[in-house]
């Protein structure tokens, strides 16, 4: 079964990526960080403020946005059902 | 109803190029920047704009530079603070409002009627967001109206409104009621019962809770009838390059979230996580300054706040750190809700005046919320007149009750005194420690600079902090060269409190010029814990679309600090009020740092000559040219 995830950029996301939501298709249930991977795929600039280097080579993610299903905080390794809508951003006190 | 100007009237002198920045040429700017300065004349119920002049951001930089450089043209330094002739100015940095990390901040500019030096208060919440989002850098307000009014603020429309029914309230009262009648996005910055009253010790409350607290900024508003000004824009703050502009101000984030400082104390404890460690190290003033160790400090501190009274964390506009405290005490005595206690504020009335008991210190920010005062000038006005007591200069006739040290109940009362100006004992506490002192004949006891008191760390200590009280421009002011970070914190390097050597140079550029820099940006000042200039100027210049590099920055401190020195030498101030108490060059009495002492005088002589200032403290021909300042060659002596 595939699966749609929808990703909506609050700023400075969507002035980054130059939009504010994303669509992204997968084969199974994916991860956040699948889901973050992909949208660095299709917006590469988005790769530098997101992705963290590690060490060992590997990536991981900074740790200063935070990304929700509804109203709840979700981590890389969680999965994100079908349907979900991913919010990113950064936690600020806004206007 | 009100009465309004708008763009048509003839009383608006849009561009006009006479006025706020007439020494400068006008050019346009890239980004950063709104472009307009608001200059409302309460005497005529008129308000007219001017384009902000690109060599005066150049040079000034934003908030701090702005509000320095134009009170300096505007306003003559003989003026009476409370008088109509003496302005009050707001301003914004190029930064507030853009989302970069806690760039919420603004200022407020006047003569203070407490020190008479040129006065500069600062605040952060939404309101310095909500002056660039309607479209101005800077607002100017002059004259006095005949009547309380509140100004409002809407893009382009200036409304004056009676402010009759409004007098008397609380700020949050005030706040409410203000933007019942205008709007619910509007941002509302006003005065308390204390500046309607003229209280030397007003500040000007924003966003309810918050106060650009020191120097009676909040009286000069009072003495003008200016109940509140509300505000409200849809603008937003455009930037020259804003791919380069987040690329930075991202980076700074991921910093700041990651410094165990800015992030980890302030967001963990709030500003008091300060009280067990400076107490620990013997430099937490105590009983008017008498002692440097209070006994009463783990009860009183950022983690007992924490575990007693914490409700959550709230934060200013953009800001990750989140270090405001909500505090609830739910029952007895001092029952009440509230941001804060901040660490002054812990300090002020708790350790200076001999006071454990947290709740109480909780019901005096409280109170000093409601009347709208400066907390570190209230609680240490307080501490004055429990010694005034305690050693019999000041009778009990003249209080009402026994002033004690300790005495958490007396504490209360003396300051509900204070904010009402009660009888001839308030009014006296009401504008001041150096004029309540002086007044029964013991300005000894007044423990402040320039009629201004200073906060919580000793200078006795620290000997950076004592030079830097003895030579800031608004007095014993703790935020403009706040050496602790680094004889305490590390930051940028460690120095030892106690040395002298290097504090000359220490005090005056990497912390005073550093501070009238990052004021002047719109940035929180908790931000250096975890950031340099470095990293602001690399967010200031895309966003501006200026030149602006670290060098200028250093330059640009510099020039602010020679300006305000200026002023306060035309309003009469001399090389005689750089000083401290006499209480401060003599040793400590106990803990850990006894027999330290303040050694002013070797570090001021080696200060002035850094600065380029002759023996009498006046910036010299060569000094002035090097700022960019030789115009002002003469307007002193030297």
């Amino acid at each position: 079964m595939g699966s749609l995830v929808r990703v909506r950029l609050f700023a400075p996301f969507d002035r980054l990526c130059g939009r504010r939501d994303v669509v992204a298709e997968f084969s199974g249930t994916p991860r956040l960080a699948d889901v973050l991977l992909r949208l660095v795929e299709q917006h590469p600039a988005l790769g530098r403020y997101i992705l963290k280097r590690t060490g060992n080579g590997t990536v991981d993610f900074e740790n200063y946005f935070l990304a929700c299903v509804g109203e709840n905080i979700v981590l890389p390794e969680d999965r994100i059902p079908d349907g979900a809508e991913v919010k990113l951003f950064v936690p600020h006190a806004g206007g | 109803m009100g009465q309004r100007s708008n763009s048509s009237s003839p009383t608006r002198e849009d561009d006009a190029g006479h006025g706020a920045t007439e020494n400068f040429k006008m050019t346009m700017l890239p980004g950063g920047y709104m472009g307009k300065i608001l200059q409302v004349d309460l005497t005529t119920r008129r308000s007219r704009t001017e384009p902000l002049d690109r060599t005066l951001a150049e040079q000034y930089w934003g908030g701090h530079g702005f509000g320095i450089r134009l009170f300096y043209d505007l306003v003559d330094p003989a003026v009476d603070p409370l008088s109509p002739e003496n302005k009050l100015m707001f301003g914004a940095g190029p930064l507030t409002g853009t989302g970069a990390v806690a760039a919420s901040r603004y200022v407020v500019v006047s003569k203070s009627p407490l020190t008479n030096t040129i006065a500069c208060s600062n605040s952060g919440g939404f309101f310095g967001p909500e002056m660039k989002f309607a479209g101005y850098d800077v607002i100017i307000f002059e004259g006095r109206a005949d009547k309380p009014v509140y100004v409002w603020i809407e893009n382009d429309r200036v409304e004056f409104r009676p402010a009759d029914k409004l007098w008397g309230k609380t700020p949050e009262e005030t706040d409410e009621a203000v933007r019942a009648a205008t709007s619910p996005h509007a941002k509302v910055a006003c005065i308390g019962p204390a500046g309607e009253r003229r209280s030397l010790l007003a500040g000007v409350v924003n966003d309810r809770q918050r106060l650009a607290a020191r120097s009676g900024v909040g009286a000069v508003m009072g003495s003008k009838n200016l109940k509140a000004v509300a505000v409200h824009g849809t603008g937003s703050v455009r930037l020259a390059d804003a791919e380069a502009f987040w690329f930075a101000a991202l980076d700074v984030l991921k910093k700041v979230v990651n410094d165990p400082v800015s992030f980890g104390s302030f967001r963990a404890y709030g500003t008091a996580n300060l009280v067990n460690l400076i107490n620990e190290m013997g430099a937490y003033p105590t009983r008017n300054f008498q002692e440097e160790v209070f006994e009463g400090a783990a009860a009183t501190s950022g983690e007992a706040i924490a575990e007693k009274i914490l409700v959550k964390n709230r934060a200013c506009f953009a800001c990750p750190i989140a270090c405001t405290r909500v505090s609830e005490v739910k029952d007895g005595p001092y029952q009440g809700r509230g941001e804060g206690p901040e660490y002054e504020t812990t300090w002020a009335f708790g350790a200076l005046c001999g006071v454990s008991n947290l709740e109480a210190i909780a019901r005096a920010n409280f109170l000093c919320r409601d009347y709208g005062v400066d907390s570190i000038s209230a609680g240490a006005t307080v501490a004055c007149a429990m010694e005034l007591y305690e050693k019999g200069y000041a009778p009990e006739s003249d209080i009402g009750f026994p002033l004690r040290f300790g005495d958490a109940e007396a504490m209360i009362r003396a300051t509900i005194m204070l904010g009402e100006r009660d009888g001839k004992f308030g009014a006296r506490m009401a504008d001041g420690s150096y004029r309540l002192a002086a007044h029964y004949g013991h300005p000894e006891l007044f423990m402040g600079v320039k009629k201004l008191e200073m906060a919580a760390y000793s200078p006795r200590v620290f000997q950076g902090m004592a030079l830097h009280y003895a030579t800031s421009n608004r007095g014993a002011c703790h935020v403009r060269g706040n050496t602790v970070a680094a004889e305490l914190y590390g930051i940028p390097k460690y120095v030892p409190p106690d040395t002298l050597e290097g504090k000359e140079e220490l005090v005056r550029r990497p912390f005073q010029n550093s501070t009238a820099f990052v004021d002047s940006s719109g940035i929180c000042l908790f931000t250096k814990f975890a950031i340099t200039h470095r990293e602001i100027v690399a967010m200031m210049a895309p966003a501006t679309g200026l030149d602006f590099t670290f060098d200028k920055s250093i330059t640009q401190g510099d020039r602010i600090w020679n300006m305000e020195r200026l002023f306060n030498l035309r309003a009469g101030f001399t090389a005689a009020d750089d000083t401290l108490p006499d209480r401060m060059l003599e040793p400590v009495p106990g803990g850990p740092r006894a027999g330290s002492r303040a050694e002013l005088q070797k570090n001021l002589e080696t200060y002035y000559q850094l600065r380029g200032w002759d023996e009498h403290g006046v910036p010299m021909k060569q000094k002035l040219a090097e700022l960019g300042l030789e115009d002002f060659w003469g307007v002193v002596g030297g």
